[in-house]
């Protein structure tokens, strides 16, 4: 038992161990990315800060994340009211077909999508791209707020209704609020996995007009600096401030299907 | 109502207007409602596929674009050596990041299904937290570690870039959380008095793990590495950037043979086989599972 959790704090520090190395080297005074960092300065954050390139990205990966994730959230919150209200066979079939973008590697359906807009002759621009996160963000939003419909009991939708209640106040005032830790889950994972899309986005993106992930995978390829380092590190703290968020509403094994209950 | 969110760049739906649902309830329940949806994602995501995989059946043309229908396309691409090799590398790497991932996930399955509820929050916080991290961000750790004079490099005198251990270990990195998911899927399900149970009975620990506990935790297992295959199979950035020209694998080909090259019909057919490697390794992994299932439920004895 307790070899197993000497394992499991090392699997745990492996795991951890590229993001302190890229957190710490954002903090060099030297000219390079080296860790541990020589030096301490901050001046590499004020760096990227005025990096034209790394501002446009985040500028740009903020509102494809929002739109993405409303997009799939309200298509999620539809798919879960009808499939539970439903419970046919077919419903069970929908919700199959909506998680299939999961199977699929993502390189594939990033190429196909880029021919596809090829042969549309649709020049790619926002709304190409976002249609590309929608697809890779819906499944999870489906899935999770299916999960969350289903936990909720519909008598009480059913209490309310004979007590008098219309059903868009019955909707928003008990349905809404009994999967609001579902609903939250569901808009910060889509917007965290839409912010994080690199491959999707390396495919469709625009020239000239990239999201904050392909901006830093060109860095990554031609030109690595410190600067880098520092957006990183601060990618990593957004990242961090969600991870608490999920798992804070939901549980961050919920969200992906693990349950910490034990039997 | 949450209707009213319905948004309007890729989604006009006349059947699940606000009005609808407030007039009539009963129309939540009726699927169709949903059909605008499935329109919309057939097109975004359905029509994609579609096409990548016809285009991988006819000619190309540079500068008129994708002609009749023939597979010379596809024998040529495929019977290149080039081709081959790449495939070969892909699933070879795919097969040996499963592997490790199997290796280093076991262990902490069975601390999980061992450890108290709070425990096994914890675990699954440490575990699954790196995976919300961008991708780049966590290669980008990677290439300062390895790069020649980085901190491995300093501390063992053994320089990893550009090598193929180095991809194994970012894969690895990436994906070992999916597996442990998987396979906890299976662990939980496990009885909890049935070890108690086989020991009782007279049972060495270790009999207990070979003939109980590791058939049962099969299925897991097998998800587990179809997922991870998948992933490990459709990686592109780790091994452009860590493992340079020594990792030649198809995510490569495609990205460089439409990106750089602008040749969407290697692409295209590289892209389509690669999916059809992936469906036949789910399909495959599916038939092994149920084979194990079955068992289970049947004669009550575990699968040899």
């Amino acid at each position: 038992m307790i070899a197993l959790r000497i394992f499991t704090g090392f699997v745990a520090a492996f795991l951890v161990l590229p993001l302190v190395v890229v957190m710490g080297s954002a903090f060099t005074s030297a000219g390079f990315v080296d860790f541990p960092p020589a030096g301490f300065s901050l001046k590499w954050f004020a760096e990227a800060a005025e990096t034209e390139n790394f501002r446009s990205g985040l500028w740009l990966s903020t509102w494809l994340a929002i739109t993405a994730s409303i997009i799939s959230t309200a298509a999620g919150l539809l798919v879960g009211r009808v499939v539970t209200k439903s419970r046919t066979r077919l419903a069970r079939r929908i919700v199959g077909v909506l998680t299939l973008p999961i199977l699929v590697p993502t390189v594939i359906f990033a190429v196909a999508s880029l021919q596809f807009w090829t042969l549309l002759g649709t020049r790619l621009n926002f709304w190409t791209l976002l249609v590309g996160h929608v697809v890779i963000t819906l499944p999870f939003a489906v899935r999770t707020l299916v999960v969350a419909y289903q936990s909720f009991d519909p008598r009480l939708e059913e209490a309310a209704a004979s007590l008098g209640a219309e059903p868009r106040y019955i909707y928003r005032r008990i349905v809404l609020p009994a999967i609001a830790p579902g609903l939250v889950a569901t808009v910060a994972f889509t917007a965290l996995l839409s912010f994080d899309d690199v491959v999707v986005s390396l495919f469709l993106a625009a020239p000239r007009s990239e999201p904050l992930p392909v901006v830093m995978f060109t860095y990554l390829d031609q030109n690595i600096t410190p600067a880098l380092s520092a957006v990183s590190a601060v990618i990593v703290v957004i990242s961090l401030a969600m991870i608490i968020l999920l798992e804070r509403v939901i549980g961050l094994g919920k969200l992906f299907g693990a349950s910490p209950e034990t039997n | 109502m949450a209707m009213t969110v319905m948004p309007v760049a890729d989604e006009p739906s006349p059947g699940a207007g606000e009005g609808n649902q407030d007039v009539d309830p009963r129309a939540q329940r009726r699927p169709w409602v949903l059909l605008p949806l499935l329109l919309c994602f057939a097109v975004g995501f359905l029509g994609p596929l579609v096409l990548i995989v016809t285009n991988a059946l006819r000619t190309y043309v540079r500068g008129t674009g994708f002609q009749e229908f023939s597979t010379a396309n596809l024998v040529e691409v495929l019977t290149a050596q080039r081709t081959l090799e790449a495939f070969r590398n892909t699933v070879l790497l795919a097969v040996l990041v499963v592997i490790v991932c199997i290796l280093i996930a076991y262990p902490i399955g069975i601390l999980f299904i061992r450890s108290s509820k709070r425990a096994r929050t914890v675990i699954l916080a440490l575990i699954l937290a790196p995976l919300l991290v961008n991708a780049v961000v966590r290669t980008f750790g990677w290439i300062i570690l390895f790069s020649p004079g980085g901190t491995f490099d300093s501390l063992t005198g053994v320089t990893l870039y550009h090598t193929p251990a180095a991809v194994v270990i970012a894969l690895v990195h990436l994906f070992v959380a999916y597996m442990v998911l998987s396979l906890l899927t299976s662990l939980s399900a496990i009885p909890p008095d049935l070890v108690p149970a086989a020991q009782t009975l007279g049972a060495s620990p270790w009999f207990t793990f070979r003939r109980v506990v590791l058939p049962l935790s099969i299925p897991g297992l097998v998800s587990g590495s179809i997922i991870v295959f998948g992933l490990a199979a459709g990686a592109v950035l780790t091994p452009l950037l860590l493992g340079g020209s020594t990792m030649a694998v198809v995510t490569i080909d495609i990205y460089r043979s439409m990106l750089v090259f602008f040749d969407p019909s290697v692409a295209a057919t590289l892209a389509t086989v690669l999916l059809t490697i992936n469906v036949l390794a789910i399909l495959a992994g599916e038939r092994i599972a149920r084979r194990f299932v079955g068992h289970q439920f049947a004669s009550g004895e575990n699968a040899e």
